[in-house]
Parts: C-alpha cells; sequence; structure tokens
C-alpha cells in the first residue's frame, strides 16, 4: 500500500512530478553524455592504433604520420623506398610487414594500397584477423578493390561495382584512367578503416605511371611523394614481441631515409599536449555536474516539501514515521530512477546522434555502449534524489503533525 | 474511558506565550456522545488534536482506557491513534491523489483492526452504509461536500475506533446533509459502543447530544485559558 501511496502521489501532481523527472533526466542526460565523449573519444584513438604496433614511414612529424596513417586524415609526410619495406620483411625481428600507400580517393574515402597480407593481419596472435570481409574475397590483381564497411554503406558499393579514382585525397582532383573492381566488402572494425577503400599497392604504382602532375600538385609536393615508383607511404610493422620491436627502435634511430613510431606512445603524448585543454573541460564538465545535481536536489527536494501536508495526514491516520519514510524514499526513488532512466536514454540518444554525425565526417570512431562511469551515475544520481528526498522528510517528520491539518 | 485532567497547551514566541486551550477536567464514559462547543479559535481542535494525540499537552495529562496517550512515546502514539481513534477533521484530509475506496483502504493499513484479507469486503460493505457504493473509484475532488464529508466520516469508522473524534463535521453542509453526516456518526458509535466528540457551534447539531462540553474564553479577544464544563 505503501508504494501505491507513492505513485498516485506522483500521479496525482503530474506536472510536478513531470517537471522533477525532466530535470532529473537533463542533468543524468548532460553527465552521461559529457562521459560518454569523454571515455568515447579517448577508447577509440586509442582503439584505431590497437592493429598498429609500429609504423615506418618517411621522417617528418609522428603526429602527422599516425594521422595519415591509422586516422587516414592530413597528407602523407613522403615515401620510404621499398628496399625499407623489403629489409623489414626480411628482418629476424619481423613478425609481419605491409606495405601502405596513399593519395588517391574515391568520392573522398581514402584509397589504401596494400598487399595482400593486411587480410591476414592480426593485431593479437589468437584473436583473429583484423580485416575481416563480410561479401566476396580478398584481392588478389591489380585493380581489384575491396571497400571498407563504412564507406560500402555511405556510397552504395557492393560487390561487382567498379569506380575510377581520384589523385588527392580529396574529391575533385585529376581522375586516373583506370577502373577498380569490387571484389570484397569488409566488416566493421569499429576503426578508420570503415572509412577506407582497400587495393593492390601495385594498382596505385600502375596508376600513377602515366598519372602527369598539374602545376598545382607540383606545388603540393608531399601530395606526390608516392608518384616515385615502387615507393610505399608507410609500412605497419608487427614485431615478434616486445624486445623485438625495442631493438627495431633503436635500429631505425641510424635509418636516414625513415622514422618509425609507436603509435599508441604518439597517441599518450597526444593527449599529454591536450592535457591541459582536457582538464579544463573537465573543471566546466564538473561545475556543470554540481550545478546539475543541485538543481536536480532541488528539485526533488520542492516536490517532497510539497507533499508535506498529505504525509501530516497519513501520520494523523496512523502512519509511523517507517510509513512515512517508505512512501517519501519510494516517492523520491520513483522520481528520480524514471529521470536517471529517460537521461540515460537521451544521453545515448544524443551520443549516438553524435557518433553518427562523427563518423561521417571524421575517421574517429567513438565507442558506444554503457561505460563504468555511468554505473556510477546511475548509482549516484539515485542515491542523491533519494536522498534529498530524505531532507523534507526529517523536516516533515520534525514538525507538529498538527501544523498541516 | 477517557480522561483530561489539568491539560493545557502553550505556544511560544519570541516574547510571549500562548495557552490556547486549558481544560481542568474533562471525563467521558465509554460510549457516551458529547458535543464540544464554543466560540471559534476557543481551543476545539486543539483540544481534539491532544485527544488523538497529534498533540502533546505543555502540562497536564490525557487517559484513554487508563493508557496515559499523552505520556506515550511517538512511534507507540502513532499506532494506538491508527486503531483506537477516527478523526474526522475540520479540513476533511481526504488524500486527493487517492480514490475513496483507497482513502479507506490506507487507513486500515495503517491499523491491525481488520483482517487484511477482510479489508476489501469492510470497506466496501462501508460505502454501501454512506452511500457511495457507485463512487468508490472517484476521486475526492469529483464528489461534492456532502459526499467528501460521508468518506470522511466513513475512513474515521472503518478501524472500529473506540474513540471517534469530528471536528465541526457539519459546518460546510446543508442542514439535510448535516443532519445526515451526525446521524452516521451516532449510530457507528452506537454500534461499536465508542466514545463520539463532536465539536460545533450549530445549535440544532447541539441539540442532538445529551451532553455538551463547553469551552469558553476568559477574556475576550484572548485566548489565554478555557474551561470545560459538563452540562449533562
Amino acid at each position: 500500500m505503501r508504494l501505491v501511496i507513492a505513485w498516485r502521489n506522483l500521479l496525482a501532481k503530474p506536472v510536478q512530478s513531470g517537471l522533477t523527472v525532466l530535470i532529473v533526466a537533463a542533468t543524468i542526460a548532460m553527465l552521461t553524455l559529457v562521459t560518454l565523449l569523454s571515455t568515447g573519444t579517448h577508447d577509440g584513438l586509442v582503439r584505431a592504433t590497437e592493429p598498429f604496433d609500429l609504423i615506418v614511414g618517411a621522417k617528418g612529424s609522428p603526429n602527422q604520420l599516425v594521422l595519415n596513417t591509422v586516422f587516414l586524415q592530413d597528407v602523407p609526410i613522403g615515401n620510404v623506398s621499398h628496399e625499407i619495406y623489403d629489409t623489414l620483411s626480411a628482418d629476424p625481428l619481423v613478425a609481419s610487414a605491409i606495405p601502405l600507400a596513399f593519395g588517391d580517393n574515391y568520392q573522398g574515402y581514402t584509397i589504401v594500397g596494400s598487399g595482400s597480407g593486411i587480410f591476414q593481419h592480426e593485431p593479437k596472435n589468437g584473436q583473429g584477423e583484423w580485416l575481416q570481409l563480410a561479401v566476396g574475397r580478398p584481392f588478389a590483381i591489380p585493380f581489384e578493390a575491396v571497400v571498407g564497411a563504412g564507406t560500402a554503406q555511405k556510397l552504395g558499393l557492393k560487390v561487382g561495382d567498379e569506380f575510377k579514382s581520384v589523385h588527392g585525397l580529396l574529391p575533385g582532383g585529376h581522375g586516373h584512367a583506370h577502373d577498380y573492381h569490387v571484389v570484397g566488402i569488409l566488416q566493421s572494425v569499429k576503426g578508420p578503416y570503415d572509412q577506407a577503400i582497400l587495393v593492390p599497392i601495385e594498382s596505385i604504382w600502375l596508376a600513377h605511371e602515366k598519372h602527369e602532375p598539374t602545376l598545382e600538385e607540383e606545388v603540393g609536393a608531399e601530395d606526390h611523394a608516392h608518384e616515385k615508383e615502387h615507393e610505399v607511404t608507410a609500412i605497419m610493422v608487427k614485431p615478434k614481441g616486445y624486445s623485438e620491436a625495442m631493438r627495431l627502435y633503436q635500429q631505425f634511430q641510424r635509418e636516414p631515409g625513415a622514422q618509425i613510431i609507436f603509435p599508441a606512445q604518439v597517441i599518450v603524448q597526444l593527449f599529454s599536449i591536450l592535457g591541459q585543454g582536457e582538464h579544463m573541460l573537465k573543471m566546466v564538465a564538473y561545475v556543470i555536474i554540481v550545478m546539475g545535481l543541485i538543481i536536480m536536489a532541488l528539485s526533488v527536494y520542492w516536490s517532497a516539501l510539497s507533499r508535506a501536508r498529505d504525509r501530516a495526514i497519513l501520520r494523523a491516520l496512523g502512519a509511523s514515521a517507517r510509513d512515512i519514510f517508505t512512501i517519501i524514499i519510494a516517492e523520491s526513488a520513483l522520481l528520480t530512477i524514471l529521470g536517471v532512466t529517460v537521461g540515460i536514454l537521451v544521453g545515448h540518444g544524443i551520443y549516438w546522434l553524435l557518433v553518427r554525425a562523427m563518423s561521417s565526417k571524421t575517421a574517429i570512431v567513438l565507442t558506444a555502449g554503457l561505460t563504468p562511469d555511468e554505473g556510477y551515475i546511475i548509482i549516484g544520481g539515485i542515491l542523491f534524489g533519494m536522498l534529498a528526498g530524505f531532507i523534507p522528510a526529517v523536516l516533515t517528520y520534525r514538525r507538529e503533525v498538527a501544523h498541516y491539518l | 474511558m477517557l480522561e483530561v485532567n489539568q491539560v493545557r497547551k502553550e505556544y511560544s514566541d519570541v516574547d510571549r506565550t500562548v495557552t490556547a486551550v486549558a481544560v481542568d477536567s474533562l471525563i467521558i464514559q465509554n460510549g457516551e456522545q458529547i458535543a464540544l462547543v464554543g466560540p471559534s479559535g476557543c481551543g476545539k481542535t486543539t483540544l481534539l488534536h491532544l485527544i488523538s494525540g497529534l498533540l502533546t499537552p505543555t502540562t497536564g495529562e490525557i487517559k484513554f482506557d487508563d493508557i496515559i496517550v499523552s505520556a506515550m512515546k511517538e512511534t507507540w502514539r502513532d499506532t494506538w491513534r491508527a486503531t483506537a481513534v477516527g478523526y474526522v477533521f475540520q479540513r476533511l484530509n481526504l488524500l486527493a491523489s487517492l480514490s475513496v475506496l483507497d482513502n479507506l483502504l490506507v487507513a486500515m493499513s495503517f491499523a491491525s483492526a481488520i483482517p487484511k484479507k477482510e479489508q476489501q469486503q469492510w470497506a466496501h460493505q462501508l460505502l454501501i452504509q454512506v452511500k457511495l457504493s457507485e463512487k468508490m473509484g472517484k476521486f475526492p475532488h469529483q464528489l461534492s461536500m456532502g459526499e467528501q464529508q460521508r468518506v470522511a466520516v466513513a475512513r474515521a469508522v472503518i478501524n472500529k475506533p473506540k474513540l471517534i473524534l469530528a471536528d465541526e463535521p457539519t459546518a460546510s453542509l446543508d442542514q439535510d446533509n448535516a443532519m445526515l453526516v451526525l446521524d452516521m456518526l451516532r449510530q457507528f458509535a452506537k454500534q461499536s459502543g465508542s466514545i463520539l466528540v463532536v465539536s460545533t457551534h450549530d445549535k440544532q447539531i447541539m441539540s442532538q447530544f445529551e451532553r455538551i462540553c463547553s469551552l469558553r474564553q476568559k477574556a475576550k479577544g484572548v485566548i489565554d485559558s478555557a474551561t470545560c464544563d459538563s452540562l449533562a
């Protein structure tokens, strides 16, 4: 009967209850969104680097090398000699070396030239291949293409389709003569390579054999680094182990034409550079959270306080302090549970929309799903709401019942 | 038997103390029905609150069937009130969020007077008696004042209390409804052998009672003391 009373009390004041739920929901949605964005961005960036133990590329900014190779953003620094790839392939410290070549696109989606070994690449031994086919087969000969899940979905590409690549990283560049033939569609890797089109590296070399650079392209020399025959833009290197990775790293310190980087380390450094800004953002988020919690507490408090007369009536009818506390806590719990549920759903809804929007504009894929922080938000939000209802319960109990009758 | 001995209720302000009610002695035997009369503000409601245990006296003692109600711990007083007291409040105090039936069930849920499995049936039976069986699903605001008053009466007697208190139960009713509500209260009290105390300033209502207890102001405009006289 106590729960029935609590529920009916809430239904009897729909505007007040609705507003309280709305305020709680808005607060929780905001908290959820801040948490998801923070965790999602961090995890999304870290996860994208997972398939890349080591990357070898031209000398230059390691950040640019990671952005280009891992996230398929920015322009390549330049190319490295095919000999380096050959040397790495034969190096006993190396488990696998996969060449990558960039520089062309199809409707803005990056074309990645690579070897067939990319389909056998296992980021962690025994955990399956990184790139798995949803439909079709891997490429076997030049000008066959395997399309990333995101690219296939956005462009409507399917096995058997043909397309022509364009030079550069943006649509509207100089078109190549050869047609690419789609032979496979990848499963989603929930990472930047969902937005890629994988082709045999020979296709890139062949496509550029007869390519005459325009004056504008000559100015952007970095765009044309791949035009030198049989060079590669980057090499994904999987070392045999951690000590082998460190030895490789040391070896490359003496290499004049290339650098080797740990992408995960670059990302960590990037986070540390962004740390100050992130710290400020976190401070702002905390202020918002505290304000939200205060508003939520006031709303639940106000809601509980406005039912003081009903409680006095119940006390007059013989309800014990325990009965009243049960009813008040049940009311506050119902309001906050409802608010928290709506808030979590709305927070996830907005986050999902943001993820969708971001995935179509950038190659960074935000992670989704419940985070441990959300668990704290749910438990904390409900406890905080119940606590806010607890205060008027005590105040009501301390005041003489007759005052309200 | 209800005994009110040397009871005084005072409220302290910053610079003064106001006596809300003072009663030297009032004894009501089991089964007795009395009218409590007096001018507005003389302390009738305060006295009823004191008797029901909603307020505790500043001094004095209230006893019911040898239990000193005024000395009971609050939790025990709550339980005692739930089972032994039926109260028709001046403002009715029906729970707006609950239906007529639920208003009765709530009152029963705090007392252990009626076995749980019989509660629904007893509530229905009582609503038939107060001619509200057709409106048991309605909410208080959907009822007329007379109907609301009858719900309040039904709620007051639902636990078959030994002490029924009614604070101006007919004040906002027309003559016919007033007499109907009073008859109901008197009938229920008679059936269960309960004490009935009805506060009123309606002469016609007073005339229905054999015994009238009067609270009088000692000085006009100053409610600093009142006495109770039995006019029986």
